[in-house]
């Protein structure tokens, strides 16, 4: 197992003033995991608390009760071994010395990490390549002077640095325009493909259900759903658009169609030679066009388009946390 | 704790690299002052009357050689207080509440171990850096004999300076971890010219506020300014040991103190 926690709890106290205080429940048994080479999506508004959890997966926090393992090491009594094995990015904004270059910043990182000084040159040198840093002669530059997509770049190369088998980032794409989002995406595909475990976070559900094998949806503490995409938005009963074009026989199909599957919204439209049938069928896509050949071959009808539209990670996302986006 | 140590002398070296114009302008204004010292109440009246005056204040009989040396030798001291104690405290605080690189170094590290080394290697590499400017001056005042002062003062100068970065610490720690500041130089600016005040740098010790003095002999920094008085009039060396048995007892019990502070402080920030 890539990552495994297990109710897991957390709570900060917030004071108010001089006396007073409030206790906020970050986590409230928190029990998920991740299979070695996954990249898992942990979506939720905000407050909802990944950050929390990515902090307590990063040894950066203790947990007040629950356990958490990285590759089976446990993150509280074997942090050091945890420490090893992971790489973080947590907040792309900031987190470097600002009169520092990046190349110094990562030199710095490696050798508190307990590289040699060679090796910790080299190894900025290859992470800074890999994200492009160098390539844009921005390695050595102050890290003051950084664009958000350069900083988020930063981020993302400190966390490989130690070529880690376990990646915990944090919303890493926030705040990054077009280039640069879609530069993260290819590398968090591409570190995957090469065996990594990954856990990311973050609000824009295109991006993650780019990246994602499977997905955590958090919400008030909570882990509320969790599943592969497929799996979590066909759990969750949501309705697939069907567009068929057929040349004849359209309510003879539509009929024989409600028979096999549960349909709704249904709109037949005739397009002079053609009729369009638009339906809303509350099933798996397999079993959608499954029931449609079947439906064909029973009224003889001749199909001359077809097209199942996935709901998004959106509408499941949406239909979990109760509309409340971040 | 090694691969602590080679991390902070890297950065360091490169805050060094990038900001030398700073250490330029510390070398230059310090000389200036020195300067000014010895020859700016000369202009409103004469030399031997400023000597006789600085004569009277440090009990010893003093030509105008000794006289700058003395003033050269202090301008260094006032440079060593006032960037230990101001970088020890602001460099935690920016570190931990405004750049935000707590997370470099709490998944690398454990916090004691991060705030002991920086504490202690901070001001050894500073101090040499920061009073390279006396050499070629007490090499030109006093030939060969001016190198060998350098070095016994820089020895003590660094010694002190180590003392001094973990009593800041004292200061450092609760103020990034257990308040709510959010402008650490207010505390800081207060500290350093107390310290230098009640160490009888800026005003003869006998006109210092007893509650200066009382705070600044928490503080090696009396201490070293008799021992570099001492050694600027090339005087006994009692004045050194009983600088060392101060300095060791002092960095002791700051070693204590702060250990058990940043013991807390690591703890109250993994509780989060």
């Amino acid at each position: 197992m890539g990552i495994d926690v297990r109710d897991v709890k957390k709570s900060y106290v917030s004071k108010e003033g001089f006396r007073k205080r409030r206790v906020i429940e970050a986590l409230k048994g928190v029990t998920f995991s991740v299979a070695r080479g996954e990249v898992h999506a942990l979506l939720g508004p905000n407050g909802a608390g990944k950050t929390t959890l990515v902090k307590i997966l990063a040894t950066l926090l203790l947990p007040d009760s629950g356990s958490a393992y990285v590759e089976g090491f446990d993150v509280v009594s074997q942090a050091n071994e945890v420490r090893k094995i992971i790489g973080v990015a947590l907040d792309v904004s900031k987190g470097f010395y600002s009169s520092l270059t990046g190349f110094e910043n990562l030199v710095f990182y490696a050798l508190l990490k307990g590289f040699s000084y060679s090796d910790a040159r080299r190894r900025a040198r290859e992470v800074l390549e890999l994200v492009g840093l160098w390539d844009m002669e921005a390695h050595n530059r102050p890290y003051y002077t950084y664009s958000l997509g350069m900083r988020a770049r930063l981020s993302i190369a400190k966390a490989l640095l130690t070529d880690p088998r376990v990646l915990l980032l944090d919303e890493p794409t926030l705040g990054l325009d077009v280039e640069s989002s879609r530069m993260v995406r290819k590398l968090i595909v591409d570190l995957a493909k090469e065996g990594r475990t990954i856990l990311v976070t973050g609000h824009n559900m295109y991006e993650i259900e780019q990246i994602a094998t499977s997905i955590s949806i958090i919400n008030a503490g909570r882990i509320v759903a969790s599943g592969k995409p497929q799996e979590l938005k066909q759990r969750l009963g949501l309705l697939h658009k069907v567009s068929i074009r057929v040349s004849n026989n359209a309510r003879q199909l539509l009929d024989e169609i409600a028979k096999k599957l549960s349909i709704a919204s249904t709109a037949v439209e005739d397009l002079g030679d053609v009729q369009r049938i638009t339906m809303y069928a509350k099933a798996g896509r397999e079993e959608i066009v499954q029931a449609i050949l079947e439906a064909v071959n029973t009224v003889g009808a001749r199909i001359l388009d077809l097209a199942v539209e996935e709901p998004t990670l959106e509408d499941a996302y949406l239909a979990v946390v109760g509309g409340k986006s971040a | 704790m090694l691969n602590i140590a080679k991390a902070v002398i890297y950065r360091e070296v490169a805050w060094f690299r990038r900001f030398l114009a700073d250490y330029i302008v510390s070398w230059i204004l310090p000389l200036l002052f020195a300067t000014g010292l010895v020859f700016l109440p000369a202009s409103l009246s004469n030399i031997d009357t400023v000597v006789k005056r600085m004569s009277v204040l440090y009990g010893v009989e003093l030509s105008l050689i000794d006289a700058y040396t003395v003033s050269l030798v202090l301008t260094g001291i006032i440079s060593v207080v006032a960037a230990v104690v101001n970088d020890v405290m602001q460099t935690l605080f920016a570190e931990f509440r405004f750049m935000d690189v707590s997370s470099m170094i709490l998944e690398s590290t454990d916090l004691k171990k991060y705030i002991a080394i920086n504490a202690i290697l901070r001001p050894a590499i500073m101090t040499p850096m920061l009073t390279l400017y006396l050499a070629p001056m007490l090499v030109a005042i006093h030939g060969l004999e001016g190198l060998e002062m350098f070095l016994i003062i820089e020895v003590v100068l660094l010694t002190s300076a180590i003392s001094l970065g973990i009593f800041a610490t004292l200061f450092a720690v609760p103020l990034t971890f257990y308040t709510r500041i959010s402008r650490p130089w207010t505390v800081s600016n207060i500290v350093a010219p107390a310290i230098l005040a009640g160490a009888g740098i800026y005003i003869p010790l006998e006109l210092a506020p007893l509650a200066l003095r009382l705070f600044a002999s928490l503080t090696p920094v009396p201490y070293t300014s008799r021992a570099l008085y001492a050694i600027a009039l090339k005087g006994f060396p009692q004045e050194l040991k009983s600088f060392a048995v101060v300095l060791v007892m002092l960095t002791a019990a700051y070693i204590t103190i702060s250990g058990l502070l940043s013991k807390y402080a690591e703890a109250r920030v993994r509780r989060g």
